[in-house]
């Protein structure tokens, strides 16, 4: 799991062009969305976007989006249950 | 035109950039020779400027590089104050507009990229950043620089509809787009951005008479004319 962790900041980064932004700034169990991350509306879709294209994982329900995206961890634990690829 | 005056120009492009206070520089080796071969990706906001600039690094090349004008241009400006800031119109000229995001959306469509397939959002992110409320424009041109956004701002400033009026002509067009560009679409540059600060004469000190130059030539020509020259 903890690789997927990491796999998924890294992802995180890539997918949103977060510069400045290392994946040990990124805490595994802090809040992704609400925090120093600075992330908007558009930057969650994009995050369904790239589960969907990297792990063939489609969100249909914002209430599970809601939940996977609690934190990186409780988003690795949703791609390890779901993925496709 | 007497009546109305440029405040303030900020310019960048392959030879370098400035303002109309401290006159144009050359960018450093070896990003000089990345930004002539149209390698924007290497060009942060941090080669120019010390403040923060959030979500640059997320934004299109259009918006950053129009942001890096108006930034250019507002370093020089000292005595804008924030009421000066919501009385600012704003007008954009592009020929080439989004055409960099719209083939990147064509190659991967992605929500990031979708946002940035309007040549308009250059407006808007230069506004959310220095908090501009006046009117706003974006001509869509036919290629060379016009005179056309400053025909707009000055009848903006004259009808009392904006306080102050930036003009800023903004393209920026990655290598593969181009190569796909109609060979009539004659651009100075592949990538560049200029910004003019017009308003109405007063006893300010370093306001330039509008000349009869396009809004590109005037920036250029009045960032060259500047002491580091």
């Amino acid at each position: 799991m903890e690789a997927l962790v990491e796999e998924l900041k890294n992802k995180i980064i890539a997918a949103l062009s977060l510069e400045d932004i290392k994946p040990a700034d990124i805490k595994a169990d802090e809040p992704i969305f609400g925090t120093g991350l600075g992330l908007d509306s558009i930057d969650s879709l994009e995050l369904v976007s790239m589960l969907e294209r990297d792990y063939g994982i489609l969100i249909e329900e914002m209430s599970v989006a809601q939940k996977a995206f609690a934190s990186v961890r409780t988003l690795a634990e949703f791609v390890a249950k779901n993925r496709k690829n | 035109m007497s009546d109305i005056v440029i405040k303030a120009a900020g310019w960048l492009g392959p030879e370098g950039f400035g303002n109309d206070l401290a006159g144009l520089a050359n960018w450093p080796a070896p990003l000089g020779e990345a930004l002539r071969r149209g390698e924007l990706e290497e060009l942060r906001w941090s080669e120019l400027f010390d403040s923060e600039a959030e979500r640059f690094a997320r934004m299109d090349w259009l918006s950053r590089l129009g942001l890096m004008a108006v930034e250019l241009l507002d370093a020089r400006f000292e005595t804008w104050d924030a009421q000066d800031r919501e009385q600012t119109g704003i007008c954009v000229e592009t020929a080439t507009g989004c055409l960099t995001s719209d083939a990147e959306f064509l190659r991967l469509p992605r929500p990031t990229v979708f946002t940035y397939t309007l040549p308009s959002t250059v407006i808007g992110e230069i506004c959310i950043r220095h908090r501009f409320k006046g009117p706003m424009l974006c001509l869509m041109s036919s290629g060379k620089s016009t005179r056309a956004t400053i025909d707009e701002a000055a009848g903006w400033l004259r009808e009392g509809s904006a306080k102050a009026c930036l003009c800023v002509s903004c393209e920026a067009v990655s290598p593969d787009v181009a190569a796909l560009l109609p060979p009539d679409l004659a651009l100075e540059n592949k990538w560049q951005a200029c910004a003019l600060l017009l308003g109405r004469k007063s006893g300010a000190p370093r306001q330039h008479a509008l000349g009869k130059g396009t809004l590109t030539e005037t920036c250029r020509h009045l960032c060259r004319a500047a002491r580091r020259c």
